[in-house]
């Protein structure tokens, strides 16, 4: 008797759980997983969107750093987690769609994952040495068609975002330049500088420096539209290179199976969160923009993307064991 | 005077109440997180990074520059007391550190290394104001070839670490470059040695190497031993150093000064790389080598002068040049940017009160470090008379914890434990571990530098000989190659006379 | 005589580092090994390894000659323990929470020392979980459950 009461007792208070889940959302901590390490673009862009998130809810939102493999370790742990809300991820374009095209991640960017909302993105540029002969786009792609492999590519790692905007541009202007990858920036931006290397792709916060101080000069950007912080440098677009848009963003996203009325409301908390102009403000100091919109928007971006980069890393033999 | 102005405005900007407060603050919980293994400045600085939104941002680095520069005071803490690195720079420091306080003289050591590192973070802090403009750009000449070639130097010098057996010390060092490889090829992005878990394709982390083949390994060791309860001597030599001592560290602590300040400008490079060489130079010039390891003084003043130097140094290049030497200085760098300061060759002139200020808050942290530290000796000291069994598994939690704190894996913890029974055996077969880690901390460097090269060069192997630099380090390599030769020739060659003069 | 060689440092140092060293060689088989001027990913662990395999013969050889020191009794028991207790808390702290780990963490390892009084295990553990706590949770905000279930 006394356990059959037990057990509806029980019953009772999950059903009724289920029915007020979404109203009473939520009851325990949220974890955000942040796939990089502290510090990185990623985390700093994580816990703004966490501060801001607790701020103006009240809810305990708890950023945690699962570093590793260019963010799948990360990603990989947030796939497997249970879909009960509890835990998000601030996925990455090169994290949630091209680790899984080079091979790199054991999920899959459609069927694991439930997008929230897309977060934030972030333009890229091309720079050269202020002391480089390389004025223009035109100049470099002259150069790079006149000697294939000569010109020296550098990025801050293979499969990274910047690395394959370069793939990019080499296959839509049909050139070949010779990839120089390094281990983050460090050592990258002094072998451009001494002119050991030729050109570099960058995030534009991390440029933005050396533009300033004239050390570097950017040649174009790699985005639809040009960057506020940048307002007088070109698109490739604008450049006569067709389709070659390649931003950093970063988007929210659960475990595939996450009920829907919770990620709705996530959705719509966060959307709240970016439209706040304290959050434009630290989002764009630390490089990037807030973006923001609906589920289906979000989805949508991913599905369009997956395609679009296999393309190119199967055109440049990405992953080469070269 | 344009320096005094300078420094008056500096000063102006750091004394004030707040932050002093910052300072305070900064250098304090630097100290604490530099004695807890794991939990390094990268991680307290991201945590703290949204809390210092509201702060002025001169305040904010003030107390962001603090944490780093005071891990590097609390790193050797733990590392002398019980073999256990609180910091990766500190690993170095166990060798004559803990051998030190094993002998009773583990008040000496600690004071010893706050003392160094006091002395290096002035100096270094100097060198931010002297010579930073200048220093910088001088990482641009610094291409692959150089590195390459620098690194050969360092394991060439690696056969010093040696005690007694030199060929166990290169076949550990060749073990210790393996470590390193662990992870993505950068050159190919091409996996090795993981075994397919993600969780390794960004390496073995240091932390986790030097925990586990330092501090694991070493209570290993002591539990067999059977009489755990005297693995220290009771504190009988006076816990802070005598005059004599003084005198004996101060050349020494300048030298890995130099060594640190060095090491702090190159990007990549850094505290552990400087801890490692100052000792390694140390070792080459004391009179009597084989005191290295059994507890010298010098072990533990000359790398902790170092790490200290190259902490102050790496701002040097994130500061003027916006390259951030790691990953902190790429979350200070940030910090900065978020606070509205575009780092650059004219920050100086730009910022000039952030710039001062901060530079003029680093010679009152150091000075605060070393009034903070000091007094703590005594404390740190007394927990040696812990009894053994209850102090090995609290070390074994601070393994364990700290090394899931940096990655919140347990993949790290796993391996950590892994790296400990490796330990474990290589100890009991008399093969030193100091060779493992420098080849661990080298290896990687050198790879990918001479992959670059060659790339870069088309392979053309001349590259290492026509960069001056590149050849100055490899004919430094072959004077040091040479030095360590000869002697043995000579030995050997007496050696014989003397016998067939015997036998005769 | 024979237990001897087997109980000889330098022969176990020898034949440990050729064992390490033929095993990383037959691994990075599977790596491209490139050439000179364009070195693949398993140029560098190729050449490590016969590197290693060779330092370890040359000391396998040294050992069986010179007859050098001999190892002392192996601990296995106690490094066993130690390595079973960080194991134990890796595997806890994720699925039971930080409390959990630690008190049988601390249960473990303290079985492998020379003398285990429980009374005293159990207040050390007490006495360094409230530690653990009140440093690595409260003062640097790590975010780890105290207890969980996640199965």
């Amino acid at each position: 008797m006394r356990i059959a009461s037990r057990i509806l007792a029980g019953l009772a208070v999950s059903v009724l759980a289920s029915v007020a889940q979404a109203q009473q959302y939520p009851e325990k901590a949220i974890r955000m997983i942040v796939p990089f390490p502290p510090g990185g673009g990623t985390d700093v862009v994580s816990r703004i969107v966490a501060a801001k998130l607790g701020e103006l809810t009240g809810w305990t939102v708890v950023a945690e750093n699962k570093p590793g493999s260019g963010g799948s370790v990360g990603l990989g742990l947030a796939a497997k987690a249970k879909a009960d809300g509890y835990t998000i991820v601030m996925a990455q374009n090169a994290n949630l769609v091209i680790n899984p095209i080079l091979g790199k991640a054991n999920y899959d960017p459609i069927a694991d994952f439930q997008p929230i909302v897309l977060t934030a993105s972030a333009p890229q540029v091309l720079v050269v040495s202020k002391t480089s002969p390389i004025k223009s786009i035109k100049d470099l792609l002259t150069a790079a068609k006149a000697k294939p492999n000569a010109i020296k590519f550098a990025t801050p790692g293979v499969g990274t975002s910047s690395h394959l905007a370069g793939e990019l541009l080499q296959q839509r202007a049909e050139v070949k330049f010779m990839h120089v990858p390094y281990k983050g920036t460090s050592q990258a931006i002094p072998d451009l500088m001494g002119g050991r290397v030729d050109v570099y792709v960058a995030s534009v916060p991390s440029a933005m420096a050396h533009i300033q101080e004239g050390t570097m000069r950017p040649l174009a950007v790699f985005a639809d539209r040009r960057s506020s912080d940048l307002p007088d440098v070109p698109t490739l677009e604008e450049l006569g290179i067709k389709d070659s848009a390649a931003v950093t963003w970063w988007g929210m996203a659960a475990p595939a199976g996450t009920p829907d009325a919770i990620v709705k409301r996530l959705s719509t908390e966060i959307n709240r969160v970016l439209q706040l102009p304290d959050t434009k403000e630290k989002l764009k100091m630390a490089g990037a923009e807030a973006i923001g919109g609906t589920v289906q928007e979000f989805s949508a971006l991913i599905k369009s993307d997956v395609p679009k980069w296999t393309a190119v890393i199967k055109g440049a033999n990405v992953k080469s064991d070269d | 005077m344009e320096l005094l102005d300078h420094f008056a405005l500096g000063f102006s900007v750091a004394l004030t109440f707040q932050n002093l407060a910052y300072c305070v603050l900064g250098v304090a919980l630097g100290t604490l997180i530099g004695v807890l293994p794991g939990v390094g400045p990268s991680v307290t600085i991201s945590m703290l990074l949204p809390f210092t939104f509201g702060l002025a941002p001169v305040s904010a680095l003030i107390m962001l520059s603090g944490i780093y520069y005071g891990a590097q005071y609390g790193g050797s803490t733990t590392a002398i007391l019980v073999n256990l690195p609180g910091e990766a720079s500190a690993a170095i420091t166990c060798l004559d550190g803990y051998q030190m306080a094993r002998q009773g003289r583990g008040g000496k050591a600690l004071a010893t290394a706050a003392i160094s590192s006091f002395i290096a973070g002035c100096i270094g802090t100097l060198l931010i104001v002297l010579l930073g403009k200048p220093l910088s750009s001088w990482a641009f000449e610094f291409g692959a070839p150089d590195y390459f070639s620098l690194m050969v130097m360092g394991l060439v010098s690696a056969s010093v670490l040696a005690h007694g057996d030199m060929l166990k010390a290169l076949a550990m060092v060749v073990i210790g470059l393996f470590i390193g490889l662990v992870g993505t090829d950068v050159n190919s992005g091409f996996e090795r040695f993981t075994f397919d878990l993600p969780e390794l394709a960004d390496g073995v982390g240091f932390t986790v190497l030097a925990v586990g083949i330092f501090a694991v390994s070493e209570v290993a060791i002591n539990l067999e031993q059977n009489e755990t309860r005297s693995v220290f001597k009771a504190s009988i030599a006076g816990l802070l150093p005598s005059l004599a001592d003084l005198r004996t560290i101060l050349l020494p602590a300048l030298r890995g000064t130099a060594i640190g300040a060095f090491f702090g400008l190159l990007p990549g490079t850094g505290p552990s790389i400087s801890a490692f060489s100052a000792y390694m130079l140390e070792k080459k010039l004391a009179r009597d080598p084989s005191r290295f390891g059994q507890g010298a003084i010098e072990g533990v003043a000359a790398p902790e002068a170092a790490n200290n130097a190259a902490a102050q140094t790496q701002f040097i290049p994130t500061l003027t040049l916006g390259i951030p030497g790691n990953a902190t200085m790429a979350l200070i760098l940030g910090a900065l940017v978020m606070n509205g300061i575009q780092p650059g060759p004219t920050v100086m002139t730009r910022n000039p009160e952030m710039f001062w200020g901060v530079v003029a808050s680093m010679f009152i942290g150091n000075a605060l470090l070393v009034a903070l530290n000091l007094p703590l000796v005594g404390i740190w000291v007394r927990l040696l008379s812990v009894p053994y069994r209850w102090l090995f598994p609290s070390i074994i939690m601070f393994c364990a914890l700290g090394n899931y704190s940096v990655n919140s894996s347990a993949i790290d913890v796993y391996l950590c434990a892994g790296i400990g029974v490796l330990g474990y055996v290589l100890a009991k077969l008399e093969c030193p571990p100091a060779p493992l880690v420098l080849g661990y901390v080298l290896g990687p460097m050198m790879e990918e530098n001479l992959r670059r090269a060659l790339l870069l060069a088309q392979g053309d192997f001349t590259v290492f000989f026509t960069s001056p630099i590149s050849l100055g380090f490899l004919m430094a390599s072959l004077l040091l190659l040479v030095s360590m030769v000869l002697p043995t020739i000579r030995r050997k060659k007496a050696q014989v006379e003397s016998e067939e003069a015997g036998a005769t | 005589m024979k237990s001897d060689i087997a109980k000889n440092k330098d022969v176990l140092a020898g034949l440990l580092f050729m064992a390490m060293g033929s095993i990383a060689f037959y691994i990075s088989l599977g790596y491209r090994f490139g050439t000179t001027v364009r070195m693949g990913p398993g140029y560098f662990p190729r050449v490590l390894s016969l590197l290693l395999v060779g330092f370890g013969i040359t000391i396998l050889i040294k050992g069986i000659r010179k007859r050098g020191k001999l190892v002392s009794q192996w601990g296995w028991v106690s490094v066993g323990l130690l390595t079973l207790a960080m194991v134990l808390f890796g595997f806890m702290i994720e699925a039971l929470g930080l409390l959990p780990a630690l008190a049988t963490m601390f249960l473990v390892a303290a079985y492998a020392g020379n003398e285990f009084r429980l009374r005293e295990v159990f207040v050390l553990t007490v006495v360094m979980s409230m530690f653990a706590v009140v440093v690595f949770i409260w003062g640097l905000n790590l975010p780890y459950p105290l207890f969980a279930w996640n199965f």
